[in-house]
């Protein structure tokens, strides 16, 4: 049982905070990605739990027990580099086995250990090797096996799949969440990627300006994001800046003039809210004659067209000049006009609107 | 580490401040009567300003040679391949790698008038005793001496310059000559004052080069310090051209550092 | 690029750098040529085909000692020199070391201050404590002035070095210092003898700090050569040089082949 608990975790260099009172649970087995540009704090918080920096305030715990006091080389966590730091002077079976070594372990064991986790990563015949003879994608993977070879509970990785091909790192990605269910280590992985961050994670845990913004499942993050800036952060999305108005004693938007229906619920005394769209969850109709009065219905001109094989993303153009996303998968369409310059209906779902402050 | 930098360099720097403002009392005794004299002789005497004037405009003509000779070698050594890059480099260290006294033994060869490789230099040379003892002669030999550095400094410069300004210039319908002039010449231009500043500030203070090439005629002021504090063990006097010296060289580096830091391509 | 012949007016930049490149080597060349003459005076071309002036030179015992007074002292006063900048180095390196600069200074400084004038110093500071200057004298002071070449050869290689392989190898279990030893250092050996040998050369072939410091019962080699080349010129000479000039195109070659010595030479 390894549950990794940040509690009110703060660095701060001079005034500024790189890191501002972030608290979250990793729990046993689990595997939390950590989502955010660069300067969120992502990185400050990862080398504080390895122990490279040294928090302000806040506690690190395993199980319990806090790691703030023990030296980076006894906390017993693995972790994978970005740029992998693979010791440049040593085999492939070297650097694997550093860390037992180190840990004077008898050197048949090493070796059977060594063999046993070259293995798994499918790097044997390579085993002799300097890691400047190997690839981008068999360094990343040296770099896992020197980390699991040691058998921990956690292991921490800072974006370890950015310096490769995307074909390789869907591959990759697969292969890590295998092995993570199969061995059960507790994982905290860092990316700016957020493709990578919702295909892998249990939970994904958002980060912005230092602060933890959104806790949570993919489905959640994506579909229910906390703020306009995480909706942002998860693909392409409407905001449509919106006025509340009160009609027959309830409160609806108005987005351009155009009346808005939303299941989602307003908050009180707002006066202005922004309503998020995926594009996914438009639908382009055909132009209907008076289209305007209805309410979730909107009239434009397709402006561009982009083709993404399975479905296409078009923008949409209203008579105010506001652009609107729709993706749309081509059965979908049919036989609809979607050319550029073509009038289309576009029509809001009222279950697809998210309503945020 | 601290004691042997205090000792061993610090110290003696600070006794040759000391002693440059004590007066000499025969060769080899000082006594502690604190003077400007040593400074007021160096200045004003025509002997001691000819000479200050002789290391600078030996200084400065070592500059402009180097860069002259250097410039080609740096880019072709930034723009050829594999073997020629390592042939050239080979010949630019190996100078760097002999003793300046053997150096300037090969020149004292070249130079004498019997020599067949005079004849190239023809109306510089003396009848007498060739290019020995000569303006040109040590000008050359001194170039040569420190011909590597100039070399070394304008190729970093010249290696991280961005190949595609050129192909830009050329593109754009620039010939080659005018490319180089107005699109990669003013951008090593810091790099050719940052290496003429090195070459300018180790040619004032060398020593050997003059000494054999120079002789008697072609005082300079490193010989001249080697002169008064070895052979006439006139130590204040010594100490007072050496002071001189370093202040040269220090404005000099400040001139280099401030350089490299505004000029991104500098150093 | 210069080897493309299209155009007449190629051939010039490359006729140019050769001309250079053979201004470069000349003085060294004709030496060695020299040295093979059988006349006693010195002339090039050599007149005759002998090797009598290197055999002469190897079975002088004063060429011996002094060459083995040089190689001592600048081995002596480059492993020292080792002793101080490789510490320096590694603190120098790592990131938010305050008054880093400073030390960087004092590192660098004898790289600025002009040789001769150290040199009067610490010859005056020996005087004024009434001494001789010792044997290590000249050592400490081959040390300080070699101090900044294999500093700067080291801080340029541990700067370049990845951070992350020294938390790599502690988040492995490895303490500070067996990472250092075991990852670091190991990675930075190549650029050490690089400097190495930089500093062992540079400190052989110094003239000034033995001229000024080492009496004669104690020549090195540049001095013997100095003496013998101000006072009575012979191919003995050359044959001494010759010998010199081939030590040091072995050692640039070597150079030549780590990159990094071609910026840090300097």
């Amino acid at each position: 049982m390894s549950d990794l608990e940040i509690t009110g975790l703060t660095k701060r260099y001079g005034t500024e905070s790189a890191l501002d009172d972030v608290t979250f649970t990793v729990s046993d087995g689990e595997l939390v990605t950590v989502l955010g540009h660069s300067g969120s704090g992502k990185t400050t918080l990862l080398r504080s739990v390895a122990g490279f920096i040294e928090p302000t305030s806040g506690d690190v715990r395993v199980n319990g027990n806090s790691l703030l006091d023990l030296p980076i080389n006894r906390r017993g966590i693995g972790i994978v580099f970005q740029n992998y730091a693979l010791f440049p002077h040593m085999t492939v079976r070297q650097n694997v086995g550093y860390g037992l070594r180190v840990r004077r372990i008898r050197k048949d064991e090493v070796r059977e250990r060594v063999d046993r986790e070259l293995e798994r990563v499918q790097l044997s015949k390579y085993a002799d090797r300097k890691p400047a003879q190997l690839s981008g994608g068999q360094q990343q993977r040296v770099a896992l096996a020197r980390a699991l070879v040691l058998e921990p509970s956690i292991v921490l990785f800072d974006e370890p799949f950015s310096n490769l091909d995307a074909m390789l790192r869907d591959g990759l990605r697969r292969d890590l969440r295998q092995l993570q269910r199969r061995l059960g280590f507790t994982a905290l992985f860092v990316t700016h990627d957020q493709r990578e961050a919702m295909a892998l994670a249990d939970r994904v845990a958002v980060m912005r300006s230092g602060r933890l913004v959104q806790y949570g499942p993919p489905q959640e993050i994506y579909n229910r994001p906390s703020q306009v800036e995480v909706a942002a952060l998860l693909g392409r999305s409407n905001l449509l800046r919106c006025l509340v108005k009160e009609r027959d004693a309830m409160p609806v938007l108005e987005w351009c003039g155009q009346p808005l229906i939303a299941d989602d619920s307003i908050p009180a005394h707002a006066r202005e809210v922004t309503a998020f769209i995926r594009p996914e969850n438009l639908v382009i109709e055909p132009p209907v004659e008076g289209a305007t009065s209805r309410p979730n219905v909107i009239t434009g001109r397709v402006v561009s067209t982009d083709y993404f094989g399975s479905a296409s993303l078009i923008t949409v153009e209203t008579e105010n000049n506001e652009p609107i996303l729709v993706e749309a998968r081509h059965n979908a369409l049919s036989d609809q006009d979607v050319s550029v310059g073509a009038q289309v209906t576009v029509r809001i779902p009222k279950e697809a609107i998210r309503i945020l402050d | 580490m601290t004691v042997l930098y205090l000792v061993q360099f610090v110290l003696p720097l600070a006794i040759v401040a000391v002693t440059a403002f004590q007066t000499s009392a025969g060769p080899g005794v000082i006594t502690s009567d604190l003077t400007l004299g040593n400074f007021h002789k160096v200045l004003t005497d025509s002997f001691y300003l000819e000479m200050l004037g002789r290391s600078f405009v030996l200084a400065l003509g070592t500059a402009v040679l180097t860069v002259l000779l250097g410039y080609p070698i740096a880019w072709a050594l930034a723009r050829s391949r594999s073997w020629l890059r390592t042939l050239i480099l080979v010949v630019v260290m190996t100078p760097l790698m002999t003793s300046s006294v053997v150096r300037s033994f090969g020149w004292m060869v070249l130079f004498d008038p019997e020599s067949p490789i005079l004849k190239l230099f023809g109306p510089l040379a003396d009848e007498r005793t060739g290019l020995m003892y000569t303006m040109p002669g040590l000008l050359i030999a001194m170039a040569h001496v420190l011909l590597p550095f100039m070399v070394l400094t304008l190729y970093g410069i010249i290696d991280r310059l961005d190949p595609t300004l050129e192909h830009a210039s050329l593109n754009m319908g620039a010939g080659r000559v005018e490319t180089f002039l107005r699109v990669t010449f003013p951008l090593t231009l810091g790099g050719v004052f940052a290496g003429m500043l090195l070459v300018f500030a180790t040619a004032i203070s060398t020593f050997v080069t003059p000494k054999l090439i120079g002789g008697t005629q072609y005082r300079v002021l490193a010989t001249e310090i080697y002169e008064q504090s070895v052979q006439l063990l006139n130590w204040p006097l010594a100490s007072a051209m050496a002071l001189l010296l370093l202040l040269i060289a220090v404005l000099t580096n400040l001139v280099y550092v401030s350089l490299t830091r505004r000029i991104p391509g500098g150093g | 690029m210069i080897l493309s012949l299209r155009r007449p007016t190629r051939l010039i930049f490359p006729v140019v750098v050769a001309a250079i490149m053979v201004f470069l080597v000349s003085p060294l060349v004709v030496l060695v040529g020299t040295a093979f003459t059988t006349t006693s005076y010195l002339t090039f071309p050599p007149k005759g085909w002998t090797l009598s002036w290197f055999t002469q030179v190897l079975r002088d015992p004063t060429w011996g000692y002094a060459a083995l007074n040089s190689l001592v002292i600048a081995a002596a006063g480059s492993l020292l020199a080792s002793v101080v900048a490789i510490p320096a180095a590694v603190v120098l390196s790592r990131r938010g070391v305050r008054a880093s600069n400073t030390v960087t200074t004092l590192i660098m400084a004898p790289i600025m201050v002009p040789g001769i004038m150290f040199v009067l110093g610490v010859m005056l500071s020996y005087n004024r404590f009434d001494m001789a200057a010792p044997q290590w004298g000249l050592v400490l002071a081959l040390a300080v002035l070699t101090t900044p070449y294999i500093a700067r050869t080291m801080i340029a290689a541990l700067s370049q070095l990845d951070p992350g392989l020294e938390e790599a190898a502690m988040s492995l279990g490895a303490s500070r210092v067996r990472a250092w030893v075991q990852i670091v250092l190991p990675n930075v050996s190549k650029s050490y003898f690089s400097g190495l040998a930089l500093a062992f050369i540079l400190a052989f072939d110094e003239l000034v700090v033995p001229l000024f410091l080492a009496g004669p019962s104690f020549p090195t080699l540049p001095v013997r050569i100095y003496r013998s080349v101000a006072f009575d010129v012979s191919p003995e000479i050359s044959a001494v040089s010759s010998l010199l000039v081939v030590v040091a195109v072995v050692v640039a070659t070597f150079a030549v082949r780590d990159p990094s010595t071609a910026k840090t030479a300097r």
